[in-house]
């Protein structure tokens, strides 16, 4: 089900509807939510559910005997990580192993040409069995109490709101919320309110306009040679992915509201960074710190010598961008931005151009986008070929023409941009901090705001389409 | 009542508010359907048709199939897209429209180089839509016939539309979509020359490609085989327009007619001279209506010498 069809608004009216009656309930509460997002997720394809059912029993019980069986605590931890992991490596990657065993094979002359699998990739499957792993880990090392009841454990894993594309929630975080009974708070349901009217506007106006404009640009065989149409292109895609996924977290985090739970906020304004340690605090954030906790410490952190702590962080950059896709160009996306952080750590460029005051911070956010929208293209492009040669043209300063600009990209696209730069440099400018945006009465100019935008979203909304972090 | 839930119901009734005046407000075509139905008619309507137009935006905007139903020709659907490829996919799902009655079934087809390009498969606008077909039609799952008629009110805007709306001034393009998949276009500054720089860049690198011409025919070969008449001819356009795609699209329209001929195909050609394009590329409305009664006359004729 996406938020973003009318399904959904059905199907979140009746749940709203008939949450107040049992939100008291510890127990039912727990069985309710389960059976909303079973229905939730098995709208999409019921046989999946199985899946999840399947993964989540496995971490159930290993926890469990985690806590029971201390001595044999670590073999429960490798056949959770094990089953995860390979339900992962089966789903996602089983088709690219082969293509690159087939590959490898042709190039020693001895074609294996074994057949792809070709499996439906389920959709979430990276984000729930994160979470779910999460959670024996969290268990092996003592950070949490298992929980007995698996109503409560299945409520956690399969919440509707952040099941299909986050934010990954931590099992310490949630399960003591779903085990203790709360009482709704009135002001959590108005930012609630507001965070799902701006989800939907990111979504359905901003990123939805871009994605057409974008489709057609990397569905082409040839790169477009216009330099000023790939960097609106390129821009374009950076909004788009932004735009996309912080709206559907924000809605998530607004519905989380609703529901009485607190999820962590996902991106903090990530176009306003100066320097890619300060990127990666503001991206993705959930998963940052999945990896952060469960790959990057784990391998020793920074607390080894400086050579280690780089070699850490590049594993942890090349999983994340596996994570993200089964194909190399995720890989290169990972490794372009695990090279951006390393040379940001021997030459601590933001530290220096911070001494510049607001220029040296502009400039230091001006370095971070344009590297963070070369890496994009790693990202979004269909092979390492088309990747190369978008880059080669995003540098190619003879073909500056802006006729096939306006021939491809509508004004309305252009407009759309702006206001999504503007609302970056609105951040980055600290305008947000004015005192008048703490007054008291301009909680009457933001209920104004939200019914305009509420009209826009309507209005301006783009071609509908799914969201982009489903098929990680 | 709380705050919150006051300033909730505030902003609800703000926005429904604006939204119905909108609703009210906006200007709307009188004669046509809106563009959403009209694409959903062209994708989701039963195999009910005798004759269907297939072919890119030459067709979408130059053939009323109206005049192929005044002419006899049976119940008639435009199936024309813009900027789609010449291939099986696309014929076949036009041919699928084709319906069992006891008349002869005709599949008139509009040849353009453009259909056969690389470029033509991954950017058609064909797909598109018919992904975003898909998408609504997954989405629109029960959704009932008063909600639809409702939803339709709230068309997405255009940003031309309003700012012509502000500023009181009329679209130089006025377009029509009519309920038989045919959209009717004029402008008030037509300009030959106009489409002229895009086609002169479009074949850089992205020719025709004869294994597509051929894969093509092989399929049309196919459909006559199954007892469909196929008809085709070249959309007309402009002389320099012609002349363009002549010198560097790598279509040969001469060795398409024999090739199609053979095949069992009816080839039919089109004087381009006696009709006006509003930009090179596309009939004007007065040029699109004469262009269709001529060819539901010809097509009409062709047949009954055949008989």
């Amino acid at each position: 089900m996406l938020f973003n069809s009318l399904v959904f608004l059905i199907f979140a009216a009746i749940f709203f509807g008939i949450w107040p009656f049992v939100r008291r309930f510890v127990g039912t509460r727990s069985i309710f939510i389960v059976c909303a997002s079973f229905i939730f997720y098995g709208w999409w394809d019921w046989r999946f559910l199985f899946l999840i059912i399947a993964s989540g029993l496995v971490d159930y019980f290993c926890a469990l005997g985690i806590e029971r069986y201390s001595k044999a605590k670590k073999f429960f931890l490798c056949l959770s990580l094990f089953c995860n992991i390979g339900s992962l490596a089966i789903f996602k990657y089983l088709d690219f192993f082969i293509a690159n065993l087939n590959g490898g094979s042709e190039l020693l002359s001895s074609p294996l040409n074994i057949p792809a699998a070709e499996l439906i990739l389920p959709v979430g499957i990276s984000f729930y069995t994160f979470q779910s792993m999460s959670y024996t880990i969290d268990v092996y090392k003592g950070e949490m109490k298992p929980t007995r009841n698996i109503g409560h454990f299945f409520a956690y894993l399969s919440m509707f709101p952040q099941l299909v594309a986050g934010p990954i929630v931590r099992a310490k975080d949630l399960i003591p919320a779903l085990e203790s009974p709360q009482e709704l708070n009135q002001g959590d349901i108005w930012i609630g309110f507001r965070w799902i009217v701006h989800g939907y506007f990111k979504k359905m106006v901003i990123a939805d306009s871009f994605a057409p404009v974008v489709a057609t640009a990397f569905g082409s065989t040839a790169v477009a040679s216009s330099t000023t149409y790939w960097w609106c292109v390129v821009l374009m895609w950076a909004f788009q992915i932004y735009c996309d996924f912080s709206g559907y977290s924000d809605i998530a985090r607004g519905l989380g509201k609703w529901m009485g739970f607190d999820f962590p906020e996902n991106f903090n304004h990530p176009y306003v960074a100066r320097g890619f340690r300060d990127f990666w605090s503001r991206w993705h954030i959930s998963l940052s710190t999945w990896f952060r906790d469960y790959v990057y410490v784990p391998l020793g952190g920074s607390r080894v010598t400086p050579y280690k702590a780089h070699f850490n962080m590049w594993v942890t950059m090349l999983v994340s961008g596996l994570w993200h896709g089964a194909a190399w160009t995720f890989i290169a996306w990972g490794a372009l931005h695990a090279l951006y952080l390393s040379v940001e750590r021997w030459t601590k460029w933001p530290k220096m151009l911070e001494k510049f005051g607001p220029i040296g911070n502009l400039v230091a956010i001006g370095i971070t986008v344009f590297l963070t929208c070369i890496a994009w293209v790693y990202f979004r492009a269909e092979n390492f070929g088309q990747a190369n040669a978008i880059v080669a043209q995003l540098f190619n300063v003879t073909q500056l023409n802006t006729d096939y600009v306006l021939q491809k990209i509508g004004m309305f696209q252009f407009l759309w941009l702006g206001a999504a730069v503007s609302r970056e440099a609105f951040f980055a400018l600290g305008i947000n901090t004015w005192s008048v945006f703490q007054k008291p009465w301009f909680e009457n100019v933001r209920v104004v705001t939200l019914a305009v935008v509420i009209v826009m979203t309507i209005l301006f909304r783009g071609p509908g389409a799914t969201f982009v972090y489903f098929q990680f | 009542m709380s705050t919150e839930k006051v300033r909730i119901l505030t902003v609800a009734v703000l926005a429904l508010s604006l939204l119905v005046a909108i609703a009210i407000l906006r200007p709307r075509d009188k004669h046509g359907i809106p563009e959403s139905t009209f694409w959903q008619n062209k994708f989701s309507g039963p195999a009910e048709f005798d004759i269907v137009a297939a072919g890119d935006s030459r067709i979408l905007h130059g053939v009323n199939v109206e005049e192929f139903e005044n002419a006899g020709l049976g119940k008639a659907l435009n199936f024309g897209f813009r900027g789609t490829p010449a291939n099986e996919e696309y014929y076949s799902m036009a041919a699928e429209r084709l319906g069992d009655g006891d008349k002869q079934k005709i599949l008139v087809l509009g040849i353009t180089p453009n259909g056969f390009t690389a470029n033509a498969v991954t950017t058609n606008g064909f797909n598109q839509k018919l992904k975003d077909f898909k998408a609504a039609k997954k989405s629109r799952f029960s959704t009932p016939a008063w909600f639809a008629a409702i939803e339709q009110r709230f068309e997405p805007a255009k940003l031309a539309e309003m700012m012509r709306v502000a500023s009181r001034r009329k679209n130089p393009l006025q377009e029509t979509y009519y309920p038989n998949g045919w959209i009717e276009s004029s402008h008030q500054k037509p300009n030959e020359d106009y489409a002229l720089r895009f086609f002169n860049v479009r074949f850089d690198g992205n020719a025709a490609d004869p294994a597509r011409v051929k894969s093509a025919c092989e399929y049309l070969q196919t459909l006559i085989g199954q007892g469909v008449r196929v008809v085709a001819f070249r959309p007309p356009v402009s002389d320099s327009m012609s002349a363009v795609e002549d010198e560097k699209s790598g279509f040969e329209y001469t060795e398409f007619k024999k090739t199609f001929s053979d095949l069992g195909g009816i080839w039919i050609d089109v004087d381009p001279a006696k009709f006006k394009t509003y930009d090179g590329s596309h009939l004007n409305s007065a040029s699109a209506r004469e262009f269709s009664k001529w060819l539901a006359m010809t097509i009409k004729s062709r047949l009954e010498l055949m008989k």
